[in-house]
Order: structure tokens, then sequence, then C-alpha cells
């Protein structure tokens, strides 16, 4: 947490650093519905065609393949007649990132908040393509912002490219972040995945009021929505033992006094651990997958495992 | 026309008759006390959330003590530079002492002493007597209101009613100059009389007279002197001094003896007839004086109302203080400030 007069200087000097190095991480993620695609992908449909997944039998005239005839089934039909074996085609899904741009998101606390977004964002990026699965992107603040927009796509260069971009987003938005930004676009981001059923990370500090984390769930009803929870754990644990402080809220700019004491860290505390409790609750009743907090020196293995143990 | 209202609001506080400000502009500066409820210029901490954290009445307070505490500031310094003062005034004060007016006698008599005889501890003046019985008694009783006619041949004024202690003490102690002349006592208690003429009837009102004999009154002193008592509604207290020789007005006279030969009793008889309360203490000796003075010392009044001018005072001093305090105040909630945030 900085003070307002000294942030400029200590904040370019960060965002310079920002991905000067970068390397995406893969994790992998399983799913238990069926893609609707035809792009040949890594996840079951529903269709039958070339794959290695069994479907069941079916007439030669209707399938007419004499590769897959299956005798032993055959034998076994009265009246006799050839049967076919029929495989489900594996396809690609689309998988997205739907960002929250509010201004809560630039927060500095005990790690860099955007540089946790980047690299979280191109490693999906970099795993989707890897699996062969079309990558997107969306993310809004007060308004959808275009910078990010990108449609699925199964480019290679996928992940390198969206780095590029939001590094350069970051470094246009400065360190104030639009100050007093909100997230009302965010349910508009998320409509804007399309009907088609996606797997959709939504990445946020969560930091909302209860009707617009209701209506952003809602329009991600129909996708398989796993919440990426980013929260800075600085800003309601480790802070200044005694003293007064301001603080202002980076969003509505509300002004609040702290005067900091044992008491109020244990107030702030317990607070923060409620919220967490009733957030996990409000998201697990509204049909996401378990969220995934991430914390800033996430592997990709556990993200992997979580992933996979929250298989939905 | 909010110009008149202004006016009427400056009018009913009393600005210009009992208080006023030596300078006008610094009240320009009074606007400047909203800026701490208007500006956050503060320095201040980006926090993501902090509308689902709890609530502290202490912080809240604090920030609210930190804001009135500057705006007191500025407010009391902008007054203090205006100079309020309250003007010379009169205060009304309430004071449970009696209008007492002396009237002492200072004719040659009141030169000899009680006893002709005797040692000279004995020997006292009656003079002597007097002032000092008088001194104590104007010692006494701080609310009294006191003043003081002396009178040998013609009454002089020694000291007018009123609060000041002192004029009446340097007159009693004028009065060793030693005395002179006859005892014209009804010219001297119409003086006297006099002085409560132009006081409101608020209290008490007594008439100490202080004589060791009496003088004759025509029909028309009689009548005047009765007159002005009743108008006056004084009470009279006569201390009696008596010599050796001089006559008791304790004693009814005899049969047949003639009123005219004993001044003293003639005047005794005359007072009984003004009307108003009457009192006299005949003194023989210093002691019984000092009892009759007591006496008199001791007299329960109804509350006396009386004005005591006040000095201009300065009233900025005050603004200053208040100003000093919101001073410190400021200093310490900066000091209990975070300068930056570290755990």
């Amino acid at each position: 947490m900085m003070a307002n007069s000294s942030a400029p200087s200590a904040m370019s000097r960060r965002v310079s650093r920002v991905h000067s190095a970068f390397e995406p991480a893969l994790f992998f993620y399983t799913i238990q519905w069926r893609s609707k695609s035809y792009h040949a992908g890594a996840t079951l449909t529903a269709h039958h065609g070339n794959g290695s997944d069994f479907a069941g039998f079916s007439s030669l005239l209707a399938c007419p393949d004499p590769k897959r005839i299956d005798i032993r089934a055959s034998v076994r039909t009265v009246p006799r007649q050839w049967l076919v074996r029929t495989y489900l085609e594996r396809a690609a899904i689309r998988v997205f990132a739907i960002v929250d741009l509010s201004s809560s998101m630039f927060f500095d606390g005990e790690s860099n908040m955007r540089q946790q977004v980047t690299e979280f964002v191109s490693s999906l990026a970099w795993s989707a393509t890897r699996q062969g699965d079309a990558f997107g992107m969306c993310a809004a603040a007060d308004n959808p912002i275009p910078a990010w927009q990108v449609m699925p796509t199964f480019q290679p260069g996928t992940a390198h490219m969206i780095a590029q971009q939001m590094t350069r987003y970051w470094q246009a938005a400065g360190a104030s972040g639009g100050e007093g930004k909100g997230a009302t676009a965010m349910p508009e981001a998320m409509e804007a995945i399309g009907p088609q059923r996606a797997l959709v990370f939504l990445l946020s500090d969560f930091y909302w009021a209860d009707d617009l984390l209701q209506k952003i769930l809602q329009a991600g009803q129909g996708h398989d929505v796993i919440p990426v929870v980013l929260r800075d754990r600085s800003a309601t644990e480790g802070l200044p033992a005694f003293g007064w402080a301001r603080l202002r809220d980076m969003e509505t700019g509300e002004e609040r006094s702290w005067m900091l004491r044992r008491r109020l860290h244990q107030q702030i505390v317990a607070n923060a651990q409620q919220q967490k409790q009733a957030l996990n609750a409000q998201l697990l009743k509204a049909g996401t997958r378990a969220p995934l907090w991430l914390s800033p020196g996430w592997q990709a293995e556990d993200i992997s495992r979580h992933l996979m143990e929250t298989m939905a | 026309m909010w110009h008149e209202g202004a006016q009427a609001v400056l009018m009913a506080a009393g600005f210009g008759d009992d208080w006023g400000l030596a300078n006008l502009w610094p009240l320009i500066l009074l606007p400047l006390a909203v800026l701490p409820w208007i500006l956050h210029g503060q320095m201040n901490f980006a926090h993501p959330a902090l509308q689902g954290l709890p609530a502290d009445p202490l912080s809240v307070w604090l920030d609210r003590t930190w804001k009135i505490a500057i705006s007191a500031l500025i407010v009391a310094l902008s007054v203090a530079l205006a100079g309020p003062y309250l003007k010379s005034q009169y205060v009304e004060k309430v004071g449970r002492g009696a209008h007492v007016m002396i009237v002492l006698d200072r004719s040659a008599s009141m030169n000899e002493p009680f006893v002709k005889k005797g040692d000279a501890a004995d020997r006292v003046q009656k003079m002597e007597v007097a002032r000092q019985v008088l001194k104590t008694l104007v010692a006494q009783g701080h609310d009294d209101l006191m003043g003081m006619v002396t009178f040998s041949t013609s009454p002089i004024l020694a000291a007018p009613l009123g609060n000041d202690r002192g004029f009446v003490q340097a007159a009693l102690d004028a009065t060793e100059a030693g005395g002179m002349g006859f005892t014209a006592v009804a010219r001297g208690l119409g003086m006297a009389l006099d002085y409560f003429a132009d006081q409101p009837v608020t209290g008490a009102r007594a008439m100490v007279l202080v004589s060791d004999g009496g003088a004759h009154l025509d029909g028309k002193t009689q009548d005047m002197l009765r007159a002005m008592f009743m108008r006056q509604q004084a009470s009279l207290y006569w201390i009696y001094l008596r010599s050796e020789s001089g006559v008791s007005l304790k004693q009814s006279l005899a049969e047949g003896e003639n009123i005219d030969a004993y001044p003293e009793y003639a005047l005794h008889e005359y007072f009984q007839t003004l009307n108003v309360p009457y009192r006299v203490y005949e003194a023989e000796n210093p002691e019984a004086v000092m009892a009759a003075v007591r006496d008199i010392a001791t007299l329960k009044n109804k509350p006396t109302r009386y004005l005591e001018p006040v000095s201009r005072q300065d009233l900025s001093q005050y603004a200053y203080w208040l100003a000093w305090l919101a001073a410190v105040l400021l200093m310490c909630m900066f000091g209990l400030e975070l300068k930056r945030w570290q755990a």
C-alpha cells in the first residue's frame, strides 16, 4: 500500500518490470460436459465420428464404414445384420478469460496484482492453445474495454500476443488505473461469450456488491465458470500495529479513518475471513466451480490440481 | 432587505451597545472554517474495498475531531484577530446589604470624653470612640452601600452613597481634625436623606445618626423632616453618646419638667412620631457603642440591587486560548497519524 504522494514513481518502476521475462506456465483442465463444436480438439463431443471413445453399435447401412464392422456383435444379432462400431469425436472447446478491470484491481500490496493477472491470463492462453482449444478474452470496468477483446482463436502465438497487449494496457493506464472505476459492465462482458457453452475463468478480486455479483453469475449461468479470486492479503492482514490513518476506497473514493490498534486488527481479520466464506458460499450456490484463490506465488501444478479436483 | 435583518440581529445581540469588535476585516476569514469539511487533501492510503469492512466508531470520531479542531482553530484565530471586547458597562449586582447613611455629629461636645474623671485610658474622646466603631461598621458588610454626612453648624457631605469603602474610611479619618460649632441635627439628616432621593428603593435604607446631644427643631422643620423620612422610607438608628451629665432617654421625664430643657429627649419624642422604624441606642461607654453598631451591622435586609460600573474588557484572550487548545489537539493527532504504511 502506497501513500498518495509517493505512489507514481514507485509504480512506474514496477510497471516497466511487468513481463520483462515472460514464461507462461502450463496447466491442465478437464471438463465433464461435452463440446458441441466440430473443430478437432481434446474434449469429448456428443456426435459420432472418428474418435477413440466407443459410443455404440449401428447398422452397416446406417453407417457405411466396413473398416469398423464388429463380427462378434454381428453374429449375436437376430435377424442377422452387420453391425458397425461407432465412436464419439473429440472436439475443441472455447476457453474464456473474463477479467475485471475496476480500480481495485490496480491495488499494490504484497504483490503486483496486475502482474498476477497478466501471468495467469497468458498462462491460461498458453494452456488452452496447447490443448487445442480456442482462447478468447473479455475485460470490463464500468465499460467494456476493447483493448482486451480477443475473439476465440486457435492461433499458436496467442499467449505472447495477449501478454504484450496487457502490458501495454497497464502502462497506458498508469498507476492510478483511472481511479474510481467500478465493474458495472462485467455482466455485458460475460454475455459477450455467446450462447455456446464455454469454460470461463472469471478473474476478479470479487469486491463487488451482492446484486452485481448475482447479475454477473446469472449472465454466466450457461457456462462452466471458474472464479479466480485475486485478493491481496495485505489489504486486511499485516496492517501497521498502531497509528491513525486515512484510507481511500479505490473504486468509490470514499474516505475512512482507521485508528489501528489490536481490537480493530482482530475485527478486520475476522471480517475478511467471514467475507471469504460468504463469497465461497455465494459462488457455489450460483453453480460455479469452487473458486480458485490465487496467491502471489502460484504454481501451475496447484492450479491443475484444483481444476481437476473441482471438475464439475 | 436582509441587510436590515442582519442589523436587527446585531442589535438584538447587543452589538455596539454591549460589545464591539476592534477590527472587522478578520471576519472575512471565517468561511475558511468549512474547508476541512469540503476538501479532501489529507494524505490517505489506497485500499481496494472499504465497504465490507467493519465500521469503527473511535476512528470515525477521531476524524470528526480532526475536522472540528481545524474549524475551531480557524474560527478562534479570526475571532481573536477581530478583537472582540465588552464595552464599559454597568453590571447589575444584587447585594444583600442596606443603604446606610451615617450622619455624624461633629460638634464641639464630641471632643469630650464620656467621663471627666478617671485615667487616660478611660478618657477617650467620644469622637474617637465613634470613629473607631464606625470604621468597624464600614469594614463589615461588604454589600452595603454607604455614605456619610457630618454636621456641626451646617452639614458637610463627607462621602456620597456608594459602594466605595475607601471613600467612607477616608472621610472617617478626616474627622480626626476635631469638632466645632453646634449640633444642627435637622440639616444633617436632611442632607443625608437627600442622597436617598436619586436611588431606587431597592433595599433597606438606614440612617445612622451618631450624636451626643439633640437640638430643638421647630414645627416647620419637624414636618419637613417627617415628610422626607416618609418619602424615602428610611429607618433611623440613633446612637446616642450619652455623657455623664447627659439625660437618659430610657427614663421618662419627671412630672412637670420642661421638655424644652432636654433637647435630646424632645428629639427622641419627635423621632418616635416619624412613622418609620426607629431605634435608639443609648451608649454611655465605648463598649455600649460597639454593641449598638454590631446590632446595626447584623440587620437583615431584603436584597439590594445596584449597578456597578465595569471597565472595557478584552475578550480576544479567550479566543486565543481556544486556538491554542485546538492547535495542541491537532499536533497530538498529527503525531498519531501514520506517515508511511508499513507493518
